[in-house]
């Protein structure tokens, strides 16, 4: 895959304030990347230089080959932006329909297949019956639709959402995320999404970077980033015999595991080095005629990958 | 660059005119024609100055304020709204993230606030014409088609034009730096409405009216306006503003 966004030594300082600092970062063409961190850590801003709206401090972010300083109306032109915000940010004084058709517009779409791809976006996000109402008169969750399906008018090659799915209710959530699946997988749209809602990043994207206070601390696939982090790893056995506590000590005596308890009716055991540890666990259970109704591993979800990280941050 | 920069003015006059504020003005500026322009045609023609040469620069005096002055309020407020509210009504980050250059989304601001103001000149100029000789028809037939001249005529036509780019470069420079609507036209208002008044007395100056004085102003005021025009656009600066939205 061929790199889509190249974020090289990006630093961007505010007076005295470095909300950037030194961040380089690639994202490949097609890919779904989420960006996490507390507020005020350098996601919007990265985004914002990205996107040409602010000038970097030192280094560069290039978009699809474009650099943002040399080329930022190429740049603009491959990138749809949906704004930190962005629920607050149409022209009140139009309808829902012409905000898609001005920035349409801007884009250069054609007008063959513009007012085609605004039914289309409206249809998909259940905005039809309400497109020759004002933004004002949307709900926040409408008006976030909204600037979705703007950022999404010119059929952009790169899309940087901010915060996509705030203010959506569940299903629409879905739905946006399920988009943006099928927009990278069959239309090799890159994603760029800041979000605070790790399960949509968890489900969504195939590569995340944490960012804390302005320096990028930690890159990876979710999957991976669980495995650094969690070098122990915790596993559940659920087991016929009802008394628990034999389980717990056969478990305890093979000296492999770091810790055994038993937990709302399974034993519970934490273990370094599983592969090779966990088949001798598994026998020592057998030969004490221990039959084994369930095992598997509690796997820590990203806000436990984020909280460490963060945490140590 | 046309293009691009008619998209954005046919929509933003379009949304500007739905503000009561800026719809109120064209209403405003008409009124104040009919009562100061009348008022000043009658006193005239009241105390008996008829003489034609008196007579028309006296009405090129009035209809200046008329013509040029009072409709360059329009451009003025339509500026403010359309670059300081778009930083206030959130409305400009998406703008500024669409592939228009510095010099499109300035152009199409330019002739966001111009076209407005142009249309109510001209509209303006013709109800004049059509009062002040009305009056005149009514108080001193003699008069009757002695104002407009051609030369006031050239001058009503050419002038709001080159005033009102003068104005609306003076707007975006403050736009950028203002943070709100009613700061930017305030400013603006102070220091825009006594230096056009000053320029346009300067037209008058040589009483004359004559050609040459008139060449001599149209050409100051073009260079003027190229001249702010580039600063305009040099002193545009996407980060500033968005760092100010935040």
């Amino acid at each position: 895959m061929t790199d889509s966004i190249e974020i090289s030594d990006l630093t961007k300082q505010f007076e005295k304030i470095t909300a950037v600092n030194d961040v380089s970062l690639d994202v490949q063409r097609g890919e779904v990347f989420g960006f996490l961190g507390p507020n005020a850590a350098g996601k919007s801003t990265t985004v914002k230089i990205a996107a040409t709206l602010l000038e970097p401090t030192k280094g560069t972010i290039s978009v699809e080959g474009y650099d943002v300083l040399e080329a930022p109306v190429d740049v603009r032109s491959v990138t749809g932006l949906l704004p930190e915000d962005g629920a607050n940010t149409h022209y009140d004084r139009l309808s829902a329909y012409k905000n898609l058709e001005y920035f349409g517009r801007l884009y250069d779409v054609p007008e063959e297949k513009l007012q085609d791809r605004i039914e289309r976006l409206l249809e998909f996000l259940e905005l039809s019956d309400r497109r020759d109402d004002s933004p004002a008169t949307f709900s926040t969750g409408l008006k976030q639709k909204l600037s979705l399906a703007r950022s999404m008018i010119h059929n952009p090659r790169v899309v940087f959402l901010d915060e996509p799915t705030s203010s959506l209710d569940p299903i629409m959530s879905k739905r946006v995320r399920d988009f943006i699946d099928e927009q990278a997988e069959v239309g090799k749209q890159t994603f760029f999404l800041c979000t605070h809602l790790l399960s949509e990043v968890e489900d969504l994207c195939d590569r995340v970077g944490f960012i804390s206070r302005g320096v990028l601390v930690e890159v990876g696939r979710p999957k991976d980033l669980r495995r650094k982090f969690w070098t122990v790893r915790t596993y559940e056995v659920q087991l016929a015999d009802a008394d628990l506590s034999k389980g717990r000590e056969i478990i305890s005596s093979t000296g492999l595991v770091e810790a055994a308890r038993v937990e709302k009716e399974r034993v519970v055991f934490e273990v370094e080095e599983a592969e090779t540890k966990n088949p001798q666990i598994i026998r020592a259970l057998m030969e004490s005629d221990q039959l084994i109704v369930e095992f598997r591993e509690r796997v820590p979800d990203l806000e436990d990958v984020y909280l460490k990280v963060i945490g140590g941050n | 660059m046309l293009k691009k920069a008619w998209i954005m003015a046919r929509t933003e006059i379009r949304m500007v005119f739905k503000s009561r504020q800026v719809k109120m003005i064209p209403a405003m500026i008409v009124v104040m024609t009919v009562i100061f322009g009348g008022l000043m045609t009658f006193l005239t023609l009241s105390w008996g100055l008829t003489d034609p040469v008196y007579f028309n620069l006296m009405m090129a005096s009035i209809m200046g304020v008329v013509i040029i002055m009072l409709p360059i309020m329009l451009p003025i407020l339509i500026a403010a709204d359309s670059i300081v509210g778009e930083k206030e009504r959130h409305t400009l980050t998406p703008l500024l993230a669409t592939p228009l250059t510095d010099g499109e989304l300035l152009f199409g601001k330019f002739l966001t606030a111009l076209i407005p103001g142009l249309v109510v000149a001209y509209s303006n100029l013709v109800l004049a014409i059509a009062m002040v000789n009305g009056l005149v028809l009514l108080l001193a037939p003699p008069l009757f088609g002695v104002w407009p001249d051609f030369l006031s005529i050239i001058q009503a036509i050419i002038l709001p034009v080159l005033f009102s780019i003068l104005a609306v470069g003076i707007m975006v420079i403050i736009s950028g730096r203002a943070n709100t609507v009613y700061e930017a036209y305030q400013t603006g208002g102070v220091l825009i409405l006594p230096a056009m008044a000053f320029a346009y007395s300067g037209f008058l100056g040589g009483t004359g009216l004559n050609w040459l004085i008139f060449y001599a102003g149209v050409l100051i005021l073009i260079v003027l306006d190229i001249i702010l025009y580039r600063i305009a656009v040099k002193l545009f600066n996407r980060d500033a503003l968005t760092s100010r939205v935040g």
